[in-house]
């Protein structure tokens, strides 16, 4: 029986994938969805669920869809959508008409008549899931704000309460020379245009008007034409990689509108376009929308928390929120010292078999399966420390512990501890040892900006 | 009972019952649904596995293409003057 003031998540024992390894594999999962191929799911062995309309048993496995029945189906999908918004507006309509200008009845045998119709469609089994699907999409965007899943709560948790805002000084401190160059490039670019954001809108909008006096300068000569076009374009790239926050901007609008939060256009986009270059730098893997989507679904907690409706793209990559950090009132009491990494000295020493865990004072030794750095070569997971919901600030001993996988950081990403799956004998030996004690963490800062596949790093929890 | 994310995911990517732009839009909305949010979906694309498509999909679009033609002919009607004003 778990010591109920110290429950450790489910999924944590017997070495079953961890929450935040769901959750990286789900984002792996994403990033690799484009191109969406759509063959029939392989029916793994899922609890068989009957269908609204109860076929009598499940239909042998069915072959892969050809590209034309693939056509036919999302044509006849999408045509019922369509009725489904229509039919009621049309409806509507008549029966305005009919109120004043035609016979009742004449109108209800139509109603009557069409109510039928849509009758025998809705009984159909794909449009009672289509049904469905649409009800619960509905429900999903309206209704953003609810808990998260268990296991995403946990794993983003673990992610805020490492999570700490470090200094302008502090982040060039820790940047390479490279990326120091290229924040004197980007913080240039921006003294340039700094308080002429109107001269890049009007450059803008007008943009089609000038090319198009432009190639009406070339009287017919394509080359001519063609001159402008490029010309233009390279114009555009110009700009764009100076002052890219519209599309910046766009791009997170995008991703966060589903959950209700609008992006407006703030004083210090610029700023949030360096700080987004430097997460481009630190994540050379990760396509651009990969990382506007890992930084909306981190920040999306922190709007929550902090009752946000409008944000901008400076809070989005500064991670402002009002809610103080789990971290604070983790950081009061501190009876065991948590040490990673062999050679202190290393600025970021890769976390590899053998190194030490000392906890209050007793060594563990990790089992790893060979050496090699974040996501590559070795998987780690996160030992997270979250409070238990409803229980007050600064009682440490009613932690939840979760051990999850971290792949690939998002914004502001901190490893509070790690550990690789073969290696959960350390972790569970260090949970034995620690179960239904006061336990408390102050993580410190790491001062990575933007934990990233292929980072190397170095915790410290003392 | 908790939900196998993986399975859902693989739901969520092969299901029929999905088109193409809506498997990116539930993947992206995944992280931030409820657990009850996310077992309504495993649910729902589980049935839609069951779903005998070959049989299914003609039934549905005759259904579909019936209402299309009571629809034509309610707006004809809408269109077309009253015959008893």
């Amino acid at each position: 029986m778990p010591d109920p003031d110290f429950r450790f998540i489910e999924s944590f024992e017997g070495g079953k994938k961890t929450a935040k390894e769901k959750l990286d594999d789900l984002r792996k999962q994403i990033e690799e969805l484009a191109p969406v191929v759509a063959p029939a799911a392989a029916p793994a062995a899922a609890p068989p669920a009957a269908p609204p309309a109860a076929p009598p048993a499940a239909p042998p496995a069915a072959p892969a869809e050809s590209p034309e029945d693939k056509t036919k189906r999302e044509t006849a999908i999408g045509r019922a959508d369509d009725l489904k918004r229509r039919i009621p507006e049309i409806v509507e309509q008549v029966a305005s008409r009919y109120k004043t200008a035609r016979v009742p009845s004449e109108y209800e045998a139509l109603k009557s008549a069409l109510d039928a119709r849509l009758n025998a469609l809705n009984k159909t089994d794909i449009s009672v899931l289509r049904t469905q699907i649409d009800q619960l999409k509905r429900d999903v965007s309206v209704a953003p704000a609810g808990p998260l899943h268990p296991k995403f709560e946990a794993a983003k948790a673990a992610v805020d309460a490492a999570r700490a805002d470090p200094t302008e000084a502090e982040v060039k401190d820790e940047m390479t020379p490279q990326e120091v160059a290229l924040r004197e490039q980007a913080d240039a670019g921006m003294g340039f245009l700094k308080g002429t954001k109107w001269l890049f809108d009007l450059w803008i909008n007008f943009q089609p008007v000038i090319k198009m006096f432009q190639k009406m300068k070339c009287m017919g000569d394509k080359a001519c034409a063609q001159k402008v076009d490029e010309d233009a374009k390279a114009l555009h790239d110009q700009f764009d990689a100076i002052h890219g926050t519209r599309d910046l901007r766009e791009r997170f609008a995008k991703a966060l509108k589903s959950h209700g939060l609008t992006v407006r256009q703030g004083n210090n986009d610029e700023l949030a376009l360096v700080r987004f270059k430097e997460l481009e730098a630190k994540n050379p893997t990760m396509s651009r929308d990969a990382i506007v989507m890992a930084a909306a679904t981190e920040y999306l907690k922190l709007a929550r928390e902090a009752g946000k409706t409008t944000v901008t793209l400076y809070g989005i990559l500064h991670g402002q929120k009002a809610a103080p950090s789990n971290t604070e009132s983790l950081q009061r009491e501190v009876p065991y010292e948590i040490k990673f990494g062999n050679d202190p000295k290393d600025k970021y020493p890769v976390h590899a078999k053998g190194d030490a865990i000392i906890i209050g004072g007793k060594t563990y030794k990790l089992k790893a399966t060979g050496t090699g750095v974040i996501g590559k070569d070795l998987k780690f997971s996160q030992l997270d420390i979250t409070k238990k919901p409803g229980v007050p600030p600064g009682t440490p001993d009613t932690y939840n512990l979760t051990v999850s996988i971290s792949s690939h950081g998002m914004l502001g990403d901190k490893i509070v501890h790690s550990e690789t799956l073969d290696g959960n004998v350390a972790v569970k030996q260090f949970l034995d040892d620690v179960k239904g004690k006061k336990i408390a963490y102050d993580v410190q800062e790491t001062k990575v900006f933007g934990m990233a596949k292929g980072d190397a790093y170095r915790i410290e929890v003392a | 009972m908790p939900i196998d994310l993986n399975r859902l995911i693989s739901l969520v990517k092969g299901s029929k019952l999905l088109m193409d732009d809506e498997r990116k839009e539930w993947l992206a909305k995944m992280e931030t649904m409820s657990e009850p949010q996310l077992k309504k979906l495993s649910d729902i694309l589980e049935r839609a596995e069951k779903v005998n498509w070959t049989q299914e999909l003609p039934k549905y679009e005759a259904a579909v293409q019936a209402t299309e033609g009571a629809v034509a002919q309610f707006e004809s009607t809408l269109a077309s003057p009253p015959s008893h004003a």
